[in-house]
């Protein structure tokens, strides 16, 4: 256990934005009692925080659950792109696992060893990608989780060149490896018959590195279902309602948008990129133009919202607005989100978008 | 970007300094939504008023006084800058993202210098 829990912490302190939260539990755990509110120290370092973290469980003001769930919320949430998909009509899909039944995609994935025996793991592989845990909630949703190590060449922008003796000219480029870890998750939203499938955008080194995460966490999965056995979310209507609905008082007291991408009845596409992501409405060129599309037929592809915070039934913890993409992909429709969120912020948004699928 | 707390005195050293500290602020005030702006900006839209070199000088005084604070960040198409600021220039990553929160793989060329109200 001692191992495990080192281990925690080490994550803890290796992920980047992670901070807040923790400060935010130590300050939770300050709250708890007087005795916790003289001997836990709430400012201070990353470092200094894990250890006052450490400090609280040590002296039992906290428990070992919490430092565990409080990992789960920061690497499960935020800083991803999320493909939603839906399992594909019958006739049409054959998985080997029926992907609602937790059961039934444990047995795939994990062959007839009990997950309780197998996860929570804490430590990445040394390369590569491994499942780090499987967890089912008591309604029948289900998350499995993996871990991953990426190891790839950094340019260090040192360049010299050297004449050779035929006249050509010899150049050396200096690169060094850089290790970066990553999580990938696969949730599956049984109320709402979505799976997610959350590719974490951390220091990614090129463009198609997300793609590459996508298709290692399709890999891992494949025992159970594959990409055929999914289609994306219908996300037209949501889009619809986010951009041209915009100005209902229910609607323009939650949120914003800014950026929009739009198909025109042939084909053509239109972008709105407002300066510095300043709210799309401030400007009314903009948004007469973007009226005019609406009347003359044109489809939102993508757009990006702003969901206001410190409104009835936002979570405490979330406490500015947050910025999240929603773009139709040729993989399906996919969720961005560059900042790391609360697990209640990201269920408070994904309820106000499943609200108006 | 609020510019009734920066205190362009700072840059007031001479008569030139003086109409190029005025002229930005007057941009700045034009364009209370921006949260930083770029001395490509700033020189594009009013180079054909004051020559750029004072608002260099402008810049670098504002920022040794304390009243503009800055960051690096990276130029993308269209006239985009990343999402993210860094603080020097070692920390911005092989890749950025634009503001459909998509990957953009960063050039050395790209990065700039970006100046924000110092709070």
């Amino acid at each position: 256990m001692n191992d495990e829990l080192h281990s925690i912490y080490r994550q803890l302190f290796d992920l980047s934005g992670s901070t807040n939260a923790i400060r935010d539990l130590v300050r939770d755990i300050q709250d708890r009692s007087q005795d916790a509110k003289s001997s836990i120290n709430v400012s201070g370092t990353k470092e200094e925080l894990i250890r006052n973290l450490k400090e609280a469980v040590g002296r039992r003001f906290a428990t070992i659950s919490e430092v565990q769930q409080l990992l789960w919320d920061i690497e499960e949430v935020g800083r991803q792109h999320i493909l939603l998909l839906t399992p594909a009509p019958p006739g049409l899909a054959t998985p080997v696992a029926n992907i609602s039944d937790s059961e039934e995609v444990a047995v795939a994935l994990f062959d007839e060893m009990p997950v309780k025996d197998l996860f929570p793991r804490y430590e990445y592989p040394t390369n590569g990608y491994l499942w780090a845990d499987f967890r089912v909630s008591p309604n029948g949703s289900w998350l499995a989780k993996a871990y991953g190590r990426e190891t790839y060449r950094q340019s260090q922008g040192l360049v010299s060149t050297e004449e050779m003796d035929d006249g050509t000219i010899q150049e050396i480029r200096q690169y060094a490896f850089k290790e970066v870890k990553a999580t990938l998750i696969a949730h599956w939203r049984s109320s709402a018959k979505v799976l997610e499938l959350r590719i974490d955008i951390g220091g990614i080194p090129n463009e198609k590195a997300i793609d590459e995460r996508r298709n290692e966490l399709w890999t891992l999965l494949k025992p159970a279902f594959g990409q055929s056995d999914l289609i994306g979310v219908n996300v037209d209507k949501l889009l619809e309602e986010i951009i041209f609905e915009r100005d209902k008082p229910e609607n323009k007291q939650r949120y914003s948008i800014s950026r929009v991408e739009l198909t025109d009845p042939r084909s053509g596409q239109i972008r709105v990129i407002p300066n510095q992501s300043e709210e799309l409405d401030k400007d009314p060129g903009r948004k007469a133009s973007l009226a005019a599309m609406q009347a003359n037929s044109f489809r939102p592809s993508l757009v990006r919202v702003d969901w206001k915070n410190g409104l009835d039934g936002c979570p405490k913890c979330m406490t500015e607005s947050v910025s999240v993409v929603i773009e139709k992909t040729a993989n399906g429709p996919e969720l961005r989100i560059l900042k790391r969120v609360t697990n209640a912020t990201y269920e408070y948004i994904f309820n106000q978008l499943r609200s108006r699928l | 970007m609020n510019t009734s707390s920066i205190n362009f005195e700072a840059a007031y050293s001479n008569a030139e300094l003086k109409v190029a500290a005025d002229a930005l602020r007057r941009w700045l005030e034009n364009h209370p939504e921006r949260t930083f702006f770029t001395f490509d900006q700033v020189c594009r839209e009013l180079a054909n008023s004051v020559p750029f070199e004072l608002f260099n000088r402008v810049l670098l005084r504002l920022v040794a006084a304390g009243e503009l604070q800055v960051h690096y960040r990276v130029k993308l198409g269209g006239g985009e800058y990343s999402e993210e600021a860094f603080e020097s220039l070692d920390d911005v990553p092989p890749c950025v993202f634009d503001s459909s929160f998509e990957p953009v793989e960063v050039s050395d060329e790209d990065k700039v210098t970006a100046y924000a109200h110092a709070r």
